[in-house]
């Protein structure tokens, strides 16, 4: 099963003043993969992800979506080609309303006044939000009702019926089961394996965590101050080798 | 009645319904305490005329404080205006003409402030502290302190802005409606509403999520300076003439306390239009009762100064039930 290649990043280098969070990364992200990234506290995933989300330019390097080469100006472009992200804090706001928080920095709006002014188009943004958790499976009875009562597992539902609701191709999740509980990591995996599997949606996964990657990655990339020192298929690597990649540890 | 609590509920938030309630209470104890001349069709008038202009500087500042921010120089813009654009008319230029330059001056004002907090990262505390010290005294150096008059006290411009209709009920009463629902249905209807609710409520998910969160503040400040200076051309045109010292002095404590009491998170992310009009009722309320009593009105400012104390006691609370 050969799959395409969605997104390749060349020779990206990133510089916040003398410090070098990226040196010369080569990566690709392919259809419908899970791919995993890891790397120590520094190493450099953060950065590589942000860079991909659209918050900052590259110091050099390219990045290529599906051959055409893209430059983000802001995250807003990023999402304008399908390219979501899911930061740990989820970027949700706490006092305005689920649909609220699922459309926001995307509202869609109707004409007003012969097109003299848009507003909201609250229909669609409730019918919309509410398709998209109704296929995520979670229980919330009214769209309506604000963020800050929802539960840990809830809200990241939320996020991610943000990213469909945006018709995701690809997505970038940062932690996603870090503040989870063993129920409701297992029911995140769930999520994320059908979100591939019913979708297509090529994953990049940012964790700590190595049983979520284990279970739902099928290639990992290892960073290290900076630079990228593992690549392989997950059936070809071990726990073993991945930890002292990304720690460090010289093996002979 | 569950249907009635339903509505209610998603009519006016607990915050909005406090206010209303104090509001009302304020309104019996003045009625108690003043009698029934308080609520008289003349006092009622009265109140209207400082209600409204606190009201219409206060709704722009229910965005601007929603997407995080502050405005401490309303009261100098709202005195600056009216004094270019008087001393403009008074030269003889077209006193529409007058105004015009004045309110734009005022965009230009909310245009520096915008951009010294966003792209300076000067705390909006700061950054309008410092313009507001600055434009008051321009607006002294330019009226020398005296009393501007010599306009034509019934001149159409006056009468639009600051006339009186079936007897003394105040146009400006009617300017601060139109006001209000523009800027309700900005806040509740629109995409930039949106943002300036996230914005505040986190301004760094905001950014994530693709909005532009320095423009949603810009945007604010600039509406926020041009209702101070359209309040000053309402006064303007009330009054005849802009009394040497006192235009706008008050504004930002009064504006501020309407917001705040209305139910505005100081915080920032969530606030309504309608709890920061009940809001300036309350303060405009109070300001009125010290005035037609031999009360000093340093006790309509000792009562606003706890009753925002009170608001926020009360929205920190409930802020931490939430949590």
């Amino acid at each position: 099963m050969e799959r395409e290649q969605i997104v390749k990043m060349v020779k990206i280098s990133k510089n916040f003043g003398a410090v070098e969070a990226l040196k010369n990364v080569d990566m690709e992200l392919y259809q419908g993969e899970i791919l995993g990234l890891l790397g120590d506290n520094g190493a450099g995933k953060s950065t590589l992800m942000n860079l991909l989300a659209g918050v900052f330019p590259p110091t050099s390097g390219s990045i290529f979506l599906k051959g055409k080469e893209v430059r983000f100006n802001s995250p807003a472009d990023a999402r304008k080609i399908g390219i979501e992200t899911i930061y740990q804090d989820l970027s949700l706001f706490e006092d305005i309303s689920i649909e609220r928080n699922i459309f926001a920095g995307g509202e869609p709006t109707r004409p007003v006044l012969g097109g003299l002014v848009r507003f909201l188009d609250k229909k669609k943004m409730e019918i919309a939000s509410k398709e998209e958790l109704k296929n995520l499976k979670i229980d919330i009875d009214s769209t309506k009702r604000t963020v800050r009562r929802l539960s840990g597992g809830q809200r990241q539902t939320v996020a991610i019926a943000r990213a469909l609701c945006f018709n995701a191709s690809i997505m970038i999740m940062d932690e996603p089961t870090a503040a989870l509980g063993i129920k409701q990591t297992n029911m995140t995996h769930k999520l994320i394996k059908s979100l591939r599997e019913e979708k297509d949606i090529s994953i990049i996964l940012v964790s700590h965590n190595l049983d979520d990657i284990f279970r739902l990655a099928d290639r990992v990339v290892v960073l290290r101050h900076g630079q990228k020192v593992l690549e392989e298929k997950i059936k070809d690597t071990s726990l073993e080798e991945i930890r002292n990649e990304i720690i460090g540890v010289k093996t002979d | 009645m569950l249907k009635l609590k339903n509505y209610l509920n998603w009519v006016l938030k607990i915050r909005e319904i406090v206010a209303l309630i104090t509001l009302f209470t304020i309104i019996f104890i003045c009625l108690v305490l003043i009698g029934p001349i308080f609520l008289s069709i003349n006092n009622i008038a009265n109140i209207l005329s400082v209600v409204s202009p606190i009201a219409i500087t206060a709704t722009a500042m229910t965005l601007l404080m929603i997407s995080g921010e502050i405005d401490l120089s309303v009261g100098s813009v709202m005195a600056i205006t009216p004094t270019i654009t008087s001393l403009l008319a008074l030269k003889g230029y077209n006193i529409f003409f007058s105004a015009l330059i004045g309110i734009g001056i005022a965009f230009f004002i909310g245009l520096i402030n915008g951009i010294l907090v966003t792209k300076f990262k000067i705390k909006s505390f700061i950054a309008t502290f410092g313009m507001m010290v600055i434009v008051e005294n321009i607006a002294h150096l330019l009226t020398g302190g005296w009393y501007i008059y010599g306009l034509p006290p019934s001149c159409t411009f006056f009468k639009i802005f600051g006339g009186e209709i079936f007897g003394h009920f105040p146009v400006m009463a009617i300017w601060l409606l139109v006001i209000a629902i523009c800027l309700w249905l900005l806040l509740d209807k629109t995409a930039f509403g949106n943002e300036t609710l996230a914005t505040g409520g986190n301004k760094e998910g905001a950014i994530k999520v693709g909005i532009n969160t320095d423009r949603v503040k810009i945007i604010n400040f600039m509406l926020t300076a041009f209702t101070a200076s359209f309040a000053g051309i309402i006064m303007l045109s009330y009054i005849g003439g802009i009394p040497s010292g006192i235009f706008g002095r008050n504004l930002a404590f009064d504006s501020i306390a309407a917001v705040v009491v209305g139910g505005t998170s100081l915080s920032g992310g969530s606030g309504t239009i309608i709890g920061t009009v009940i809001g300036a009722f309350i303060v405009g309320a109070l300001r009125n009762a010290t005035l037609i009593t031999s009360i000093s009105s340093y006790w309509a400012m000792a009562i606003v100064g706890l009753i925002i104390l009170i608001a926020v006691i009360l929205n920190t609370l409930l802020e931490l039930r939430r949590n």
